[in-house]
């Protein structure tokens, strides 16, 4: 029972990461159907700039009353300079592309995905870089079994964000032109919606998402390097298909599921960990051929 | 009869070179050219810890040479000495294509008589066919997979020390012992001396990591305990995350494990390892000679203690024949040796012994690499830093020495802790 508890909890909270990771895949591709294979590498420098604050203010050492304001302080300041990142990547790499052939701005995004892993490189080295863990750590006993603090601040927080990202998109005027531009772009610019600033708030909107995985993924494994988001990357995606690409309740559900299946195929059977990957890009092989639109489905007309 | 007078002669040229600070030679000696030895290490990103003190230890054995004369005949005809140190790491982890090309490099200059390398098995595997077309002397101070060199009786090396040498002869020789001694050396240590019985192991199914592991785990079993995953948990080193880890370490704490091995090294991330065990299996951890540089200590912070490895050799600090060399390197370098820096150090020393016996034979001539090769081969007790050494037809050293070590993290040292010598 312990056994199964830690492996539900490690399957649960690395699935967090997967699944705000996969948010941005899905929330791109529902707006204007690109495949940004940049956002793996976009989480892993949310996942730096959260780890410059840090270091930065010296927040390891910060008291606990003042670290609670402190944490969401650096959670927003991580996910706003993050979100900044992901729209400056779109007006640059991908806006100019934006009537070009499909194939074009797919490339673009497999080639920024390079440059920015090699500018991480460059800046940070090859090495494994230490990253402190500000969530509460200990564990709370359930009797027979116990779960660690840290796995449940971050299924908490992962939530809230999850909740409020839906409820952006389903309450707010912004959300709705969101909605709309998803469902048909012409119609939706013929209503007077500017189509450059929902893009871009979109792309703001997933790479800030990517950024709260990173801190997440810091805090829970405490080592981060310069290549994490491909591997991450590709997880996430698959997620994000996995759920139905386009569609964000999927893509949250998506991630905590292959997180829960990465946990238990490594944890429950003697093969090695690559087995993993087959297991999981099988899924993304079976999705795409039996349910192509995935989980959920995605929640837009056809076109 | 040759060795006194070439230990002489070098020990000459180190004085002259000490007393005129590499002015002009002494005597009749006239200086043909230069002869170069490549070094080939993975000397950034996480391998650097391992690999650039064992490529300083090479650079060393060249530089305090300065120059390499005849051996007995031809004690007139020099040659300066220049090291040519490469990296074969790609985003700072060893890469055989890497190291292929670098060899390609050392062939392609014939004025490199011989190489002191690589560091990692996987790299020799696609170094050796390159080295041994052109017949380049190779010395490794650090691989230890055994196949590399040797054809076990059990068959488990399916031919691969043939397959390396596509001439037929050898040119590869290494100075350290072989996996076949590391690994259950590691087991002996595990089951004897830390008394543990239930082992769970992970490997990074490179060469030498995989090599290791399939040793270790033969000589733990036979030594009565258990080895929990008989897959000898392989792993992909790209891809796997500290979560991946985590999970397996979630699996070993299950089955009850009581020490963990791990066969690969720092870049294979050993370390990260050895850190997704905090708080979920705190029982010792047991590597091999992958994990000796202190990289492994900062990717394992905060949980590097009771972590141990083995080194295929001596420990230095004990040997009385390594005292002057382990000042000249803290003098040179201003840093403690690493673990195979005085194995490097004998490797490149016993290349120029061999360059110096080749000048003879080539008359007083810059010696060709199939005269500097065959004079490799013929090196009989070469008392070196580390000890004596004298290869065998597969090019393997008789020194059969493992030091285990333990980490320290309080000093950012590995202490001391036992020492095993097969006869």
């Amino acid at each position: 029972m312990r056994f199964f508890v830690d492996t539900l909890s490690l399957g649960i909270t690395q699935g967090a990461v997967f699944a705000l990771i996969a948010l941005g895949y899905t929330l791109v591709y529902g707006i204007i159907e690109l495949i940004n294979f940049a956002h793996g590498d976009v989480f892993t420098i949310g996942a730096f700039i959260g780890l410059n604050l840090i270091a930065l203010f010296g927040m390891q050492t910060w008291s606990p009353a003042l670290l609670v304001p402190g944490l969401i302080l650096l959670f927003a300041v991580t996910m706003a300079l993050n979100g900044l990142l992901g729209m400056a990547i779109e007006r640059v790499a991908y806006r100019p592309l934006r009537n070009a052939p499909r194939l074009a701005p797919l490339i673009t995004a497999v080639g920024m995905s390079f440059f920015l892993e090699g500018v991480l490189y460059l800046v940070r080295g090859p090495n494994q870089i230490a990253y402190p863990n500000l969530f509460p750590s200990g564990s709370v006993s359930l009797g027979f079994a116990s779960v660690g603090l840290t796995n449940l601040v971050i299924v908490a927080v992962t939530v809230v964000l999850m909740v409020g990202l839906h409820q952006f998109i389903q309450r707010t005027r912004v959300g709705r032109a969101m909605r709309a531009t998803a469902q048909d772009r012409d119609a939706a610019r013929l209503m007077g919606i500017n189509i450059n600033r929902i893009i871009a708030i979109t792309f703001f909107i997933g790479s800030a998402l990517a950024a709260a995985g990173g801190i997440i993924y810091g805090f829970y494994n405490e080592s981060i390097s310069f290549d994490l988001g491909f591997r991450s990357g590709l997880i996430a995606f698959t997620a994000a298909v996995f759920g139905g690409i386009g569609n964000v309740v999927g893509a949250s559900l998506g991630g905590f599921i292959i997180g829960l299946i990465i946990a238990f195929s490594t944890s429950y059977t003697s093969w090695g960990l690559q087995w993993a990957d087959v297991i999981v890009f099988s899924i993304l092989i079976l999705v795409l051929v039996f349910r192509p639109t995935g989980l959920l489905g995605m929640r837009v007309p056809e076109k | 009869m040759e060795r006194p007078k070439v230990l002489a002669a070098i020990g000459v040229a180190g004085m002259v070179l000490a007393a005129c600070g590499g002015g002009p030679q002494g005597g009749s000696q006239t200086i043909k050219g230069t002869i170069k030895i490549g070094v080939d290490m993975p000397t950034s990103g996480s391998d650097a810890s391992d690999g650039l003190p064992t490529s300083k230890g090479a650079q060393l054995a060249v530089t305090k040479a300065g120059k390499v004369c005849g051996a007995s005949s031809h004690t007139d005809a020099c040659f300066t000495l220049q090291a040519m140190p490469l990296d074969d790491a790609v985003n700072g982890v060893h890469d055989p294509a890497q190291g292929a090309k670098n060899v390609q490099q050392f062939v392609s200059d014939s004025t490199v008589l011989g190489m002191v390398g690589p560091f990692n098995s996987s790299v020799a595997r696609a170094e050796m066919p390159i080295g041994n077309s052109a017949n380049l002397a190779m010395i490794s101070p650090a691989n230890t997979n055994e196949c590399l060199t040797q054809e076990p009786s059990d068959g488990h090396c399916a031919g691969q020390a043939a397959k390396l040498r596509p001439t037929g002869k050898n040119n590869y020789f290494r100075v350290c012992t072989t996996d076949l001694i590391q690994g259950p050396a590691a087991a002996d240590f595990a089951s004897k001396k830390l008394s543990k019985t239930k082992v769970y192991v992970m490997n990074d199914q490179q060469t030498y990591g995989l090599g290791i592991a399939q040793n270790f785990a033969k000589q733990f079993t036979s030594d009565g305990g258990t080895v929990l995953d008989s897959n000898l948990g392989g792993f992909d080193p790209g891809s796997a995350t500290i979560s991946d880890f985590k999970a397996k370490m979630n699996q070993a704490k299950s089955q009850g494990a009581d020490v963990v091995f791990f066969g690969g090294t720092t870049a294979t991330k050993g370390g990260l390892l050895r850190k997704a065990m905090q708080g979920i299996l705190d029982v010792p951890y047991v590597a091999g000679d992958g994990i000796s540089g202190d990289q492994f200590l900062k990717d394992a912070a905060p949980n590097a203690a009771n972590s141990y490895f083995t080194v295929a050799g001596p420990y230095p600090q004990k040997l009385s024949t390594a005292a002057t060399f382990l000042t000249d390197y803290k003098a040179k370098y201003g840093e403690d040796a690493g673990a195979y820096s005085a194995q490097a150090y004998d490797a490149g020393a016993i290349i120029i012994a061999a360059i110096s016996r080749a000048i003879d034979d080539a008359g007083g001539n810059m010696p060709t690499r199939d005269q500097v090769t065959a004079e490799v081969a013929k090196t009989k007790n070469y008392k070196g830093v580390i000890g004596t050494t004298s290869f065998d037809s597969n090019g393997d050293t008789s020194l059969k020495i493992i030091t285990v070590y333990k980490w320290n993290p309080d000093t950012s040292k590995s202490d001391f802790a036992d020492q095993v010598t097969v006869s």
